[in-house]
């Protein structure tokens, strides 16, 4: 590597640069740290420390609301991240195998829209119409909150989707179906094995992003359909515990995990091609 | 099986876009391709003969005409009924397949059983020599060797017809001309009528049996490598096949031992015997640089005067840039032999014999 730091414009340079992301790193993971730290805490402070325990943990994975919570989250996160990956798939070959025509760069702002709605806006929205339904139709199970995930993580499972399909040369198709692959089979033995890693992480990322969300879930739930992250917001309004911290750390622990997966998955983009 | 041809083209069209925007790819091309020939589309680029073939492939539908495949009409089938396979210029293997599979994956779709394709794979491989590298991921190999695992894939379904997109336009020089032999090789040993583009005349002429010149979407002729070199059919043709000099003069008489030809300067040429010639008219000649003879001092009867305005040694030959007393130049290709006393320089008089055999009368 060429040495550029005569000719080209680089912001280490820049004064204060370094103080400023020692600054927004410090502001980002100290209190996370904290969190971490604190979860191991023996005593009952979240702020005052007095000695090493595990007993928090025990607590938090033992206790039958958490179970329930945790259990409902996992349930929602892996439907909701299996529909929104299958339906981000078909919209990706769609809008990525075709001729450009009129209207499809439209299509991709469509598809990306729930990116831009103001989550409180689709919330009051969904309790809206899901209210109606449920009155209707007597149905009140996890479907809705399901529905609902599986509709907001459609364009995070789009986004790596779309990006491996276009960055697959179509050649490859046009050749299987050269060497007598019905579209169908083309797909099955060519497409998919190739599209695979961005299909896992774009599950990943739906799931992540279903698995964490708040506002959507507290407008859409009805009675008794806590997942873990509206369970922790109702116990922090009653006072809080090192099981929270806790609880917060596995949840940490599984959201690392998941994009630590997504990362391999999609990172296989570079070495194939 | 019996039919005449491997591959009836008859009045084929391809428009791409629509309105102003339209652009004619194919411009009412006929053409027949014999079982077993090794046949070449030549043009310049963007004539056309991507096009040509994927009409012929099944990428791409016809917007009027109709393909004929060993007899049967394919106008309207989709590439994978259709027996033909393709080498493409990117050779599109498949990433996440080893070479055994990918050589093994047209017989697969054609739900082969195991058995067969097996034996078949190996076979492929003797042929392209690569069975050491059976079980490599594709990724691991060099281009020569894609090229061949290409080839293979393409060969294995033994299809009736074999279409090459520039196949060799990514290989360096020496990999290139050994992949030129080892293609006329293949297609000698498999029987397999091929359908080759290049955009290298010289690639057409050493490797064909027939070559088809293409322009704008247009056939310009059709014939065998000698028969395009020697007689082509118009101007672009004999320009962009080999060298050539024009010169335009005036028929002067015509009869059926030949025809006196006048020319800008005055000048007086034999021309070959033709068969619509009239005095009066004019015509264009063409002549190849090496069937021009060139010789010291002032010219002989018949023979035209001029001063070397120029010169390139290539080493077997010599290019001389001759001048006319009237303003035309002419290119001479000598070959450089030991017995040749003299070597010209620019400024010397020298005299040019342009013989009646090697000119052609060409339309505009
Ligand atoms: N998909 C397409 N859409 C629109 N125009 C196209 C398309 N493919 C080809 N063309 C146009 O059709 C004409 C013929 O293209 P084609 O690719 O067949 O040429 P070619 O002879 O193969 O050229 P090259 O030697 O550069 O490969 C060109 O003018 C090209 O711009
Ligand atoms: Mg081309």
């Amino acid at each position: 590597m060429a040495d550029h730091r005569d000719t080209s414009f680089d912001v280490r340079r820049l004064g204060g640069f370094t103080f400023i992301a020692a600054l927004t790193f410090f502001a980002l993971y100290v209190p996370i740290a904290v969190l971490v730290v604190f979860a191991f805490n023996a005593g009952e402070s979240i702020s005052d420390w007095q000695g090493l325990s595990m007993k928090w943990f025990a607590i938090a994975v033992t206790d039958a609301r958490v179970i329930d919570a945790a259990v409902r989250s996992m349930v929602i996160a892996v439907s909701a991240g299996i529909i929104a990956t299958a339906a981000a798939t078909l919209a990706a070959i769609a809008t990525t195998r075709t001729a450009p025509y009129r209207g499809l760069s439209a299509k991709y702002a469509f598809i990306n829209l729930p990116l831009m709605v103001p989550e409180i806006v689709t919330g009051v929205a969904l309790l809206i119409f899901f209210s109606r339904l449920k009155i209707w139709t007597g149905y009140s199970g996890l479907g809705y909150l399901i529905a609902a995930h599986a509709a907001f993580c459609i364009p995070f499972a789009y986004l790596p989707i779309r990006a491996r399909l276009e960055n697959m040369d179509d050649t490859l198709e046009r050749a299987a179906a050269d060497l007598y692959a019905t579209p169908l089979r083309a797909f099955r033995h060519v497409t998919l094995p190739l599209l695979w890693p961005g299909i896992i992480a774009g599950f990943m990322l739906a799931f992540v992003i279903s698995l964490d969300d708040v506002v959507i879930t507290e407008f859409v739930k009805s009675g008794g359909q806590d997942t873990l992250p509206t369970y922790m917001l109702g116990q922090i309004r009653r006072g809080t515990t090192p099981a929270l911290n806790a609880i917060s750390t596995i949840f940490l622990l599984f959201s690392v995990l998941a994009v630590t997966i997504m990362f391999l998955a999609d990172g296989k983009r570079s070495k194939d091609q | 099986m019996g039919s005449k041809y491997a591959v009836e083209i008859w009045r084929v069209t391809k428009t791409y876009g629509s309105g102003d925007a339209a652009v004619v790819a194919v411009n009412d091309v006929t053409l027949n391709i014999g079982n077993n020939e090794f046949f070449t589309l030549l043009g310049p680029s963007g004539c056309g003969k991507t096009s040509l073939l994927r009409l012929i492939a099944g990428f791409e539908f016809p917007a009027t005409g109709d393909l004929i495949l060993d007899g049967e009409n394919i106008t309207g089938t989709p590439p994978y009924k259709r027996s033909i396979n393709t080498v493409f210029q990117s050779y599109a293997l498949f990433p996440h397949m080893t070479v055994a599979e990918n050589i093994g994956f047209g017989l697969k779709m054609l739900n082969k059983p195991k058995s067969e394709i097996e034996p078949r794979v190996q076979e492929m491989l003797r042929l392209v020599q690569m069975e050491a590298l059976a079980n490599r991921p594709v990724a691991k190999l060099s281009g020569g060797q894609q090229q061949r695992v290409a080839l293979a894939r393409a060969l294995a379904p033994s299809p009736k017809v074999l279409l090459l997109d520039e196949p060799l336009s990514a290989l360096d020089y020496k990999l290139r001309k050994e992949m030129q032999v080892e293609l006329k090789r293949l297609q000698a040993e498999t029987g397999v009528t091929f359908i080759f583009v290049t955009h290298d005349q010289e690639e057409a002429l050493t490797m064909s049996d027939r070559i088809a010149v293409m322009s704008g979407g247009k056939l310009l002729q059709v014939g065998e490598p000698r028969d395009i070199y020697n007689n082509p059919a118009d101007r672009f043709v004999a320009s962009f096949i080999g060298e050539a000099n024009f010169l335009p003069a005036t028929v002067a008489a015509a009869d059926t031992t030949g025809a006196a030809l006048t020319l800008a300067s005055g000048a007086t040429l034999k021309g070959p015997i033709a068969d619509d010639l009239a005095p009066g008219q004019t015509v264009t000649l063409m002549i190849r640089p090496e069937h021009i003879r060139i010789a010291g001092g002032p010219p002989s009867p018949g023979a035209l005067a001029g001063t070397v305005a120029d010169l390139a040694y290539i080493g077997t030959d010599t290019y001389y840039k001759v001048r006319l007393a009237d303003g035309a130049s002419l290119s001479v290709r000598r070959q450089n032999r030991p017995e040749d006393e003299q070597d010209y320089s620019p400024g010397d008089a020298v005299a040019l014999s342009l013989p009646a055999s090697a000119l052609r009368y060409l339309q505009e």
